[in-house]
């Protein structure tokens, strides 16, 4: 019976050759991830609770809407608004404490919306009164340079957004962090 | 001798079909070319990165740009004719600005917009907030007919490699072209880019 | 190598099905009038090897001419620029400056007519990058890229316009320092390099690599 012995041929073909091609195309899938900033992993809280990620407890403290202070300056694109957010985070060992007074330890806060758009922190700077809070994960001391935050002490850092009107009801963070790649997500 | 043509004949046929294979395929730069989504100018193409829609193009002998508060830059002249292409783009998810705006001629030559600051593959783009305005080229008036749009996100074709892009043909026949050549203004304001 | 082992697996299946067996009749009998066509048709072959393989890689094309030597006004029309310089002069105050007045200093100005004859736009920086130059009296070379302070397409009074677009002719303006403990330069010597827009050899993507010198220019230099 040729036939059966080229079908369980056949099959094997059939399973074979998917299996190569996922063999040479899937590392490369994740050295593309990597570069595209989405690789690494994912720590997600919700509901205002820390998420643990690298040693450090994140918190997502507050979105809140801002309105401009000057008149004067230059308007805002029409039908949007400005999402003023708050981040704490606490490092909760030593080398995350360290993390935040190497050069190499940054971190992007951006936000999101329901349909998956993001947008980053804005350029300008009068969106929001002076708070005094830090503009991203880095501590300075008191000589202005870059120090490691004690175990345990909280930064708060504030940054502003201008998004549009229909996407502020679903706002949430997504902090990309260097420089091992890998997500926070806060949602409020 | 009968074996012998055959022979013969099916290499030869063989040695044609592979001739013709290598051909039609497509070279290095063809297949990493950018993925364009094509349109018709008034109609919105979509991208993975970004939406565009083309209103209209002008041309001019000079152009004087209008800054955001008004204020009228010196005339910039050029040894052929400005085209101005007025469009309105639009970020689909992440922050874009696209600085790979081409005009290509009907004679395949590829024109990169113009380097003068404040037309719109300048912008940054954010998702949700589109923005319209002008996108500057410098054609030698003999080529203008027969030219398309086509835009990318970078100016550097290597950072395209099968990247999103948006074709569109600006119906720029013959006797319409010749006719705008011909009532060209000596000098056009063009105003700058806007929020929509 | 899964793919090797597929492709032999695939083979051995099918040959093992279709094999015919030889046939050994024939063979002795026409030895005799067949031998000078196996010669001449060999020696046909082998010419055609020689012919197919060396075509493509250019071994047929005429040997090159000579590097044409040329003085100020003329045009050399390679396969992305075509220039023409018209004007050395040596000036002691910065032609071009960047921020604020004049700058006093020693500086040589160049200025060329351009045609970018590519079909793509390339800027004053592309053609700067492919001129040589030497000034004498003392034959010092001029670093192209650190003695150079500005290079800019001469229009409507300012120094922004560097773009050099398909089909256009421009005039270019080269600006460089000479360099200290030289004396004043009298002449320059300007080689300009063509460039080819081809596949590279390891990634076949296309770009402009360096071609043959296309022209010297024996210039004076004006005061």
């Amino acid at each position: 019976m040729n036939w059966k012995r080229d079908l369980w041929y056949g099959l094997g073909l059939l399973a074979l050759v998917p299996a190569a091609l996922a063999a040479q195309v899937l590392p490369w899938r994740e050295r593309y991830e990597t570069l595209a900033g989405k690789g690494g992993r994912e720590a997600v809280a919700a509901h205002g609770q820390a998420a643990r990620f690298n040693g450090i407890e994140w918190r997502l403290k507050s979105i809140t809407e801002g309105r401009p202070q000057d008149p004067t300056a230059r308007p805002l694109p029409p039908r949007t608004k400005v999402a003023i957010v708050v981040v704490g985070l606490r490092p909760l060992t030593e080398q995350a404490s360290k993390w935040f007074g190497a050069m190499g330890g940054t971190c992007k806060i951006r936000v999101t919306d329901a349909a998956g758009r993001t947008w980053g922190p804005s350029i300008r700077g009068d969106l929001a009164p002076k708070s005094g809070l830090s503009p991203s994960c880095f501590n300075m001391d008191a000589d202005f340079k870059l120090a490691p935050l004690p175990v345990g002490r909280e930064l708060t850092v504030q940054t502003v957004y201008v998004v549009p009107a229909d996407a502020f009801r679903t706002l949430r963070v997504e902090v990309r962090v260097a420089p091992e790649p890998g997500t926070v997500r806060l949602l409020p | 001798m009968r074996r012998a043509i055959t022979g013969v004949l099916t290499a030869a046929l063989l040695l044609a079909g592979i001739v013709a294979v290598r051909r039609a395929t497509p070279d290095a730069d063809a297949k990493y070319a950018p993925i364009a989504s094509v349109g018709e100018m008034g109609e919105q193409v979509n991208t993975a990165a970004f939406q565009l829609r083309v209103d209209r193009v002008q041309l001019a002998r000079s152009v004087r740009l209008e800054d955001a508060y008004g204020l009228l830059g010196q005339p910039k002249s050029t040894a052929g004719v400005w085209v101005v292409v007025w469009a309105t783009v639009a970020a689909t998810t992440e922050e874009v600005t696209v600085q790979g705006a081409r005009l290509r001629t009907a004679d395949g030559a590829e024109y990169l917009a113009s380097s003068v600051s404040g037309t719109l593959d300048k912008t940054a783009l954010a998702p949700g907030m589109p923005s319209y305005g002008p996108i500057l080229f410098e054609v030698p008036p003999g080529r203008l007919a027969g030219a398309a749009l086509e835009v990318t996100v970078h100016s550097v074709k290597s950072l395209d490699h099968l990247g999103p892009a948006a074709a569109v043909d600006l119906r720029l026949s013959g006797p319409y072209t010749k006719a705008l050549i011909e009532q060209a203004p000596a000098s056009l304001t063009v105003g700058p880019v806007r929020d929509l | 190598m899964t793919f090797a082992a597929l492709a032999g697996f695939c083979r051995i299946r099918s040959l093992a099905v279709t094999t015919p067996v030889p046939d050994p009749g024939p063979t002795e009998s026409r030895r005799g009038p067949l031998r000078p066509w196996i010669a001449l048709t060999a020696v046909v072959f082998a010419l055609a090897t020689v012919l197919a393989l060396s075509w493509p890689a250019g071994g047929l094309q005429e040997a090159k001419p000579e590097i044409p030597h040329r003085r100020l006004g003329e045009t050399s029309a390679g396969h992305r620029f075509a220039v023409k310089p018209y004007k050395v002069a040596y000036v002691t105050k910065d032609p071009a400056p960047g921020l604020g007045d004049p700058k006093d200093g020693r500086f040589l100005a160049i200025e060329l007519e351009v045609e970018n004859v590519s079909d793509q736009t390339a800027t004053v920086d592309d053609l700067s990058a492919v001129t040589y130059l030497k000034i004498s009296p003392g034959s010092v070379v001029l670093d192209r890229f650190k003695d150079k302070t500005a290079g800019f397409v001469i229009r409507d009074a300012g120094f922004d316009r560097t773009q050099l677009q398909p089909g256009l002719v421009e005039r270019v303006k080269f600006v460089y320092t000479v360099p200290a403990g030289t004396p004043d330069p009298t002449s320059l010597t300007a080689a300009f390099r063509d460039e080819d827009y081809g596949p590279w050899f390891t990634s076949e993507l296309s770009d402009w690599l360096p071609g043959g010198t296309l022209a010297i220019y024996d210039l004076e230099v004006s005061r």
